[in-house]
């Protein structure tokens, strides 16, 4: 009995022995699944490309008034978006905000890269790639964390921003966590820092052939765009001359097929010249749908030898259709290009006193949109005021379709200089206004966001 | 590597054991000379038991104190036998016993660990034998269980496709892990298709169904675990051979099951559509999508390009026709199965055999299709080292071809969406296959094919030698044991078994397929000189799809079977297993394949091509179909099981299993989970104030305890998923977040508690079981939402519940004995789940509640229920249908659908049945018998289809309902259908579609099957070698009884025919 007793001990000890192998249960259940922790996983989680990474808010334009809803076929808009269509105190209806919970899903991927490059074995924290992959990273942040401002708080105020309030910033990939909303101020501050941590670690040869990537000319292209938001137009000059530096090219429209239907050649791969950094907007079914026109206001304030106005417009049913997106296809771009870049130096060399210099950058942008055949004449003026409502007035009718409006009113009409632009609808034959800096400028946070996170929502 | 260390020592052991002065015997029964196991041997004067094994061996230690001995053999179907034996004797002794008459063979059931008389067990075990597994013909053994097993139902709404069976064991467990139940081939789990499994192998089918009889398989119990036992041949028996055959002819199904409007009304509406204009958009549609021959007409007409006369008479030609009819014809036969199976078995003393080789061919009415299996199996085990060793082999192959070549209705529909418009014509009066309008307008296809592209006509009937789709897959099990006996007691085990399965399949469009030549068309491009340039060349298209899954597992087993003083008995086993698979799997397409050659075509798959159809579609891509799949699964289980039995009248059992697999990502502590299981049965009969000479065995047991169930998808960390830069417009690889961190993840827990109870009234004329439990889902993975802001809408974790109760009563009667035999065997099960937690609320109630499912998880509900919207009538003005909104009545349907959340509509109750059963009587007539099963399902709802108006007037046909509907005031009050609008109104249909009018009870009465056979031999009369000879009948699918619903459907079945009615014909011999 002793040996039998001795030989189960021996048996039972060696079984359990066998399974100390832990190695036999880390083996994964699946090959494709992985824990993201190699730099091409952190480089993978960013290639998402149209479906996230390069994805922009696109709300915005539903609100602004490049384009207005044909009466009859406001019925057809959800009841989401002609709440927001009609400025109202609770448009959403209760459904939730793609812009939102895309945004907050790019923040959450960078904040995984992010944290993961943090874990990284500490040997290896440098080098090109890493450096690079963590630009990358932070890049995609601050453009995400903008975009959510750009929407969900006001027009940036020094004097109020450390008490207006911003977005949450969210830092880390922790699900379980909820983070309240930071001021104004520390979004701002988030914002500049990641993308001037950004600067030094992207490296500085220019991807021409993946306009999908941020380069170096694409973070000065977004740190000109933020300053410029800010009213910091000393900055922001700076950016857009750096940019610049890097990346000029400007099409010349009178090479483009401009009567055809998609006139602006695509952006994705490669074939948009004037692309720095490519994003699609979040398309609201609005924005394409052919009930929705362009504001003939808007229209009519080109040159009939201006070959935008042929290059973006076409008439439609008695109204005019945008088709001039810097995507080349109906979806709006809401990345960086050239010609946003000469129209912010123009504007900063404006506010700074100069008549010269930002006139001659604007005309040498609108001489490539003017029709060759017929004469351009430069615009000319003595008065800095005068140039800045010139550039301004030309900001609009380049811009259109990228969803930079909303943005510029709102910056505008916290401008002393301005501050005068109130947006209007006609509803039921009644105009529906919307005073300048009234609270409803700023959208709402969402309705599910407040329910489940229980953080801060903006005064209406 | 440890493994085998372990194996070497379990096999070395037993030589270094020390041999003891012992009697040996052997038992074996009086009439048929096979051994008895579990005969008590007792000494009364030496105070000394013990029991026989399975071979009918047992081992007295000879503590001899006198020279002879008696020893006293009891056995509760034998009658009790005494000898006086000489201590000294060195021969092994034999002991013949009498059966008992009147009484049945003790029954033994399996938990795939070890076999155990169903009288000491507490747990709620079910046994199949084998005489009621063969009442049914057919290839599959899962099928053979159905309307046999209390708590046992084959689900007919909400199945898996992935899973091995649609079987529930008292129903719901889980939510979102698997819902199927293990099943474990003698004592492995068993990962590849049933239908691999040839049911002439299988001896027996045990059904685990509560906490203490499946707690053993720990983390893959919790929905109940069947564990097949296959054949073996018996030690000392004579070769025996058993061929069975069967063939079985199944009807054509009754393609007018669902109704249809008729050919007239269709073309009806056709007209009526295209005179309001309906085709004028489609006419110019880019992508010229198909449109009927009666709207070509129409248009040919109005353009003036046909002769008026001869078009009319064309379109009252087409009144004439249903294409109904032609696929009967033409796409069906007659289904012929055929079996074929033939053993041999049996034994000498030290060795015994089992040998089958099984062919099943299977030509389902289907034309096009045809399945095949062809099954061998063969086991052997040496008894060796007299007695005390027994290693054991087992090799088990099965190959199925499986042709699937058989046209789809959906390959039918002549465009998007449009089912084959029902006057087509498959072939003409004299058989000749014709081409029918299908996807592209014939006046393109004319076009197209003077522009030099190739043929793009359908002809059905060439479809299906057009292609050649089959699938083709082995399953290899390779078993080897060896158990060493150290004492009459105690003995160890180890178990190995390498599976391989391998599975093929291979779709080949032939380059005259339509599927091919749209493919090469649709890609084709004209050059500057206007002739076509091919990017994908013509040829074949061939589809590749390979897997490989490996196998193995190893178990290492202690057990102890110890009876002191014919008081006590221990019966306990403990052990250690480990199991390792790996998977892989891959597909691929190459385009432009040779047959004859097996060459293909390199195609550029990155390339972007104009669309030949559309050309402002132009950024189209050679579908590369292909992908790559690997995986494994590793689990590492320590169990241990033990009963203690005190004078036959009490019993306690103990069971715990922890578990531990590569739950990927998970802290290793966390990975494992202990189950556990306890349980008690009281004999009360053999109490000895027990009075009810009535009620000679009653029989009491409860268990308690925990079953674990997984779902592998998750990780405790973050995981993300890998996509082939192929899918990404960018050409870059990417990965998408699968889940957020999750460091809390567990299994899921059941806890089931049983209460039982056994009875059996005198001569055993009645017995049965009264079965109640309860069970609780805890820990079951489920969504909860999350602020947006993490970037995560929901996540996924241990965080819903759901609990069930329910009664299995099982009642058997032996109503008449002697020449004329009569049984009535009848179960009744009662079972229902409600979802106790769940987090998450629908977004979307219309898809999430209504849509094609069965609700979403929700608090207080079952997990499979039926909702829908209140129905008020239709308005007698209009015919509208009505439903109310904010109490009111309102044809609002878009407010109704829309404000709809799951407190204001209807809940009609459980989509699943909540009480089925099953009554099969059987009788015996001298060698004659027969059986008919009829079986029942009650408590639950089903939704009917009916007309929706959107398809109506688009010209895509409907229901035939719509001859029923609303068409003048009264009518309100002899139909639910709804008018027809003049303009389809998605929320209408929605409304209807959905309304409380097409909701029905599903509850009915069906005659399942009916069984009669005849011995051809008298017994004991053998013929030429032949010891028995039986011919059987079986019809199945004979149809229904009642329905309590008017409708005309069948309420299992709303959307297709019933399985089609099927008649056997089978013959059994023994030589």
């Amino acid at each position: 009995m002793k040996t039998i007793s001795i030989y189960t001990i021996i048996i039972l000890s060696l079984a359990v022995c066998c399974a100390c192998d832990s190695e036999f249960l880390d083996v994964k259940p699946r090959k494709s699944l992985v824990v993201p922790t190699t730099l091409e996983d952190f480089q993978a989680l960013l290639n998402r490309g149209e479906s996230l990474t390069n994805l922009s808010p696109g709300l915005q334009m539903i609100a602004a008034d490049n384009r207005y809803r044909l009466p009859t076929a406001m019925e057809s808009l959800s009841p989401r978006d002609r709440g927001i269509y009609l400025w109202e105190q609770n448009p959403y209806s209760g459904e939730s905000l793609r812009d939102w919970n895309t945004s907050y899903e790019q923040i959450f991927y960078t904040n995984i890269v992010l944290d993961g490059l943090h874990n990284y074995p500490a040997e290896h924290r440098s080098g090109q790639e890493y450096n690079k992959i963590k630009g990358y990273a932070l890049f995609h942040r601050a453009v995400a964390f903008f975009g959510l401002a750009q929407l969900f708080t006001k027009a940036y105020d020094p004097s109020t921003a450390n008490q207006d309030l911003g977005i949450p910033l969210r830092l880390s990939s922790s699900v379980s966590q909820i983070v309240e909303r930071s001021s104004l101020q520390q979004t701002y501050d988030r914002i500049i820092q990641d993308l001037e941590l950004a600067l030094g670690l992207i490296p500085d040869d220019i991807l021409e052939t993946q306009p999908y990537r941020p380069s170096k000319a694409a973070v000065h292209g977004m740190l000109a765009r933020v300053y410029l938001s800010m009213g910091r137009y000393e900055e922001a000059l700076l950016h857009a001359d750096a940019c610049l530096a890097i990346k000029s090219t400007l099409f010349d429209f009178n090479e483009l097929d401009v009567a055809s239907n998609r006139p602006i050649p695509p952006s994705l791969p490669t074939g948009n010249q004037e692309v720095i950094y490519h994003l699609t907007a979040m398309t609201p079914a609005y924005v394409t749908s052919p009930t929705t026109r362009m504001d003939t206001l808007l229209y009519d304030m080109y040159d009939d030898n201006d070959l935008r106005k042929q290059c973006f417009f076409r008439s439609y049913n008695g109204g005019y259709i945008f088709k001039g997106s810097y995507t080349g296809n109906v979806s709006p771009f809401g990345g960086l290009a050239t010609d946003e870049m000469y129209l912010i130096k123009s504007e900063c060399l404006a506010r700074a006193g100069q008549v010269t210099e930002p006139l001659t950058l604007l005309n040498k942008l609108l001489l490539t949109r003017w029709d060759k055949s017929v004469e351009y004449v430069p615009i000319a003026t003595d008065s800095p005021k005068k140039a800045l409502d010139i550039i301004l007035e030309e900001r609009r009718k380049e811009l259109v379709g990228r969803g930079l409006r909303w943005g510029d009113i709102k910056r505008l009409n916290v401008d002393p200089l301005y501050g005068d632009i109130t947006l209007q609808r006609m509803v039921d034959g009644q105009p529906k206004l919307l005073p300048p800096n009234d609270s409803r400028f700023v959208f709402p946070i969402p309705d599910d966001e407040i329910r489940l996170s229980g953080i801060e929502q903006n005064a209406r | 590597m440890k493994a085998f260390k372990f194996i070497c020592l379990l096999i070395i052991a037993p030589l270094c054991a020390i041999k003891a002065q012992v009697i040996n015997g052997r038992v074996l029964d009086r009439a048929t000379h096979t051994p008895v196991q579990r005969v008590s041997v007792q000494s009364p004067g030496a105070g000394i038991s013990t029991a026989t094994d399975e071979r009918g061996y047992f081992r007295l230690p000879a503590t001899a104190t006198s020279k002879r001995l008696t020893l006293v053999f009891s056995h509760v179907g034998y009658e009790t036998e005494t000898l006086w034996v000489e201590t000294n004797g060195t021969d092994t002794l034999r002991i013949l016993l009498t059966q008992k008459a009147g009484i049945l063979e003790e029954v033994n059931v399996s938990t795939g660990y070890q076999s155990i008389p169903k009288e000491r067990a507490t747990g709620s075990f079910v046994l199949v034998d084998n005489e009621l597994l063969n009442r049914r013909a057919g290839s599959n053994v899962l099928g053979r269980l159905e309307d046999l097993v209390p708590g046992l139902v084959f689900n007919r709404v909400g199945t898996d496709l992935n899973s091995q069976s649609n079987i529930s064991i008292r129903g719901n467990s889980t939510i979102s892990a698997r819902q199927d139940p293990l099943i474990v081939l003698d004592n492995f789990p068993y990962e590849g298709d049933v239908a691999d499994i040839n049911p002439n192998d299988i001896a027996s089918i045990s059904v685990l169904r509560d906490a203490a009889a499946a707690s053993i398989w720990g983390a893959r119990a919790g929905n109940g675990v069947i564990v097949i036992t296959t054949k073996k041949g018996r030690f000392d028996q004579p070769l025996q051979l058993n061929f069975n055959s069967f063939v079985s002819v199944v009807q054509k199904p009754d393609l007018f099951y669902v109704p249809r409007i008729s050919t007239d009304e269709y073309i009806d509406m056709e007209r009526k559509l295209f005179e309001r204009g309906y085709y004028t958009a489609k006419e110019s549609d880019p992508n010229r999508v198909a449109l009927s021959p009666v709207v070509e007409l129409l248009i040919a007409m109005r353009d003036g390009t046909v002769d008026e006369a001869a078009a009319q008479r064309q379109i009252d030609r087409f009144r004439k026709l249903d294409v109904r009819n032609d696929i009967k014809k033409h796409l069906y036969q007659q289904g012929v199965s055929q079996q074929y199976a033939l053993n041999a078995s049996g034994g000498g003393s030290q060795h015994r055999y089992y040998l089958s080789a099984g062919y099943d061919v299977n030509r389902p009415a289907s034309m096009g299709d045809i399945n095949r299996r062809i099954s061998l199996n063969a086991g052997n085990t040496w008894s060796l080292l007299n007695g005390r060793l027994e290693v054991d082999s087992r090799i088990f192959y099965t190959k199925s071809i499986a042709q699937r070549n058989a046209l789809s209705m959906a390959s039918l529909n002549f465009a998007p969406g449009y089912s084959l418009y029902p006057y087509a014509q498959l072939a003409d009066e004299n058989g000749n296959p014709l081409a029918v309008t299908h996807t592209y307008r014939n006046s393109f296809i004319e076009r197209s094919a003077a522009l030099g592209l190739l043929d793009w006509t359908f002809v059905p009937l060439q479809e299906i030698n057009g292609t050649d789709r089959r699938s083709e897959s082995t399953n290899n099990l390779f078993d080897a044991a060896a158990k060493y006996r150290w004492t009459d007691w105690l003995d160890t085990e180890g178990r190995y078994q390498y599976g391989e399965i391998n599975t093929a399949d291979r779709s080949l469009y032939r380059a005259d397929s339509w599927y091919a030549r749209d493919m090469i068309n649709r890609f084709t491009q004209l050059n500057a000189a206007g002739e076509p340039e091919r990017p994908i060349p013509v040829g074949g298209i061939l589809d590749d799809a390979n897997s490989a899954t490996v196998s193995h597992s190893f178990r290492a087993q202690l057990n102890v079977n110890k009876s002191i003083n014919q008081k006590h008995q221990i019966d306990g086993i403990a052990g250690w297993e480990a199991r390792w698979l790996d998977y892989r799997s891959k597909r691929g397409r190459r385009y432009g394949y040779d047959e004859n050659y097996a060459t293909s075509a390199t195609v550029d798959h990155l390339g972007s091509y104009v669309s030949f159809v559309n050309p402002s579609s132009a950024n189209n891509r050679i579908t590369e179909n292909a992908g790559l799949n690997e995986g494994a699964d590793r689990f590492i289980s320590y169990f241990a099981n033990a009963s203690y039995r005190y004078a036959e009248k009490y019993t306690l059992s103990a069971s715990g299993r922890l578990d531990r697999s590569n739950l990927f990502g998970v802290a290793t502590n966390q990975k494992g989970v202990p189950l556990y299981s306890l349980g008690a049965a009281w004999q009360i009969d053999r109490e000895s104030f027990y009075r009810l000479a009535f009620v000679p065995t009653l029989k009491l047991r409860y268990t308690y305890g925990y079953n674990g169930n997984i779902d592998k998808s998750l990780s405790a960390y973050t995981t993300a998923y890998y996509y082939p830069p192929s899918d990404s417009y960018l050409g870059l690889p990417f990965a998408e977040i699968e889940n957020p961190p999750n460091p809390n993840l567990r299994w899921e827990r059941v806890r089931i508690q049983n209460l039982s109870l056994e009875y059996a009234l005198a001569n055993a004329i009645v017995s049965g079981s009264i079965e109640y439990y309860w069970k609780k889902g805890i820990d079951l993975i489920g969504f909860s939402p999350l602020a947006p802001q993490t970037g995560t809408a929901a996540f996924k974790g241990n965080n819903a519940n759901l609990s069930g109760s329910g009664i299995d009563i099982a009642l058997n009667s032996r109503n008449l004995r002697g020449r004329f035999g009569w049984s009535t065997d009848v179960f009744f099960s009662h079972s229902t789940d409600r979802v106790t937690r769940y987090l998450t609320q629908s977004t979307n109630f219309i898809s999430d509640y209504l849509l094609g499912g069965y609700g979403f998880p929700t608090t207080g509900k079952p997990l499979y229920a039926l909702y829908s919207f209140a129905w008020a009538g239709l308005n007698p003005e209009n015919g509208n249908p009505q439903g109310y909104l904010d109490g009111e009545i309102s044809e609002d349907y878009t407010a109704i659908i829309n404000g709809a959340t799951v407190t204001d509509v209807v809940y009609n109750g459980p989509a699943r049945p909540t009480v089925f059963g099953a009554i099969r009587n059987t009788f015996t007539w001298g060698r004659f018998s027969s059986s008919v099963n009829i079986s029942y399902r009650t408590g639950y709802f089903v939704r009917r289809e009916s007309i929706n108006y959107g398809n109506l007037l688009a010209g895509a046909g409907g229901h035939g309902d719509y001859t029923r509907r609303w068409q003048q005031a009264g009518d309100e009050r002899l139909t639910t259908v709804p008018s027809e609008p003049l303009l389809a109104s998605q929320g209408r249909d929605d409304f209807y579609a959905y309304s409380a009018a097409l909701v029905e009870r599903g509850d009915h009465i069906r005659l399942q099957d009916i069984r009669m056979d005849y011995q051809l031999l008298a017994p004991n009369r053998p013929l030429g070698g032949i010891s028995s000879a039986q011919l059987y009948v079986y019809a199945n699918h004979l149809g229904l009884i009642w329905k309590s619903s008017s409708s005309e459907m069948d309420p299992d079945y709303q959307t297709g025919p019933p399985p089609a009615f099927s008649l056997s014909l089978g013959i059994n011999v023994r030589f």
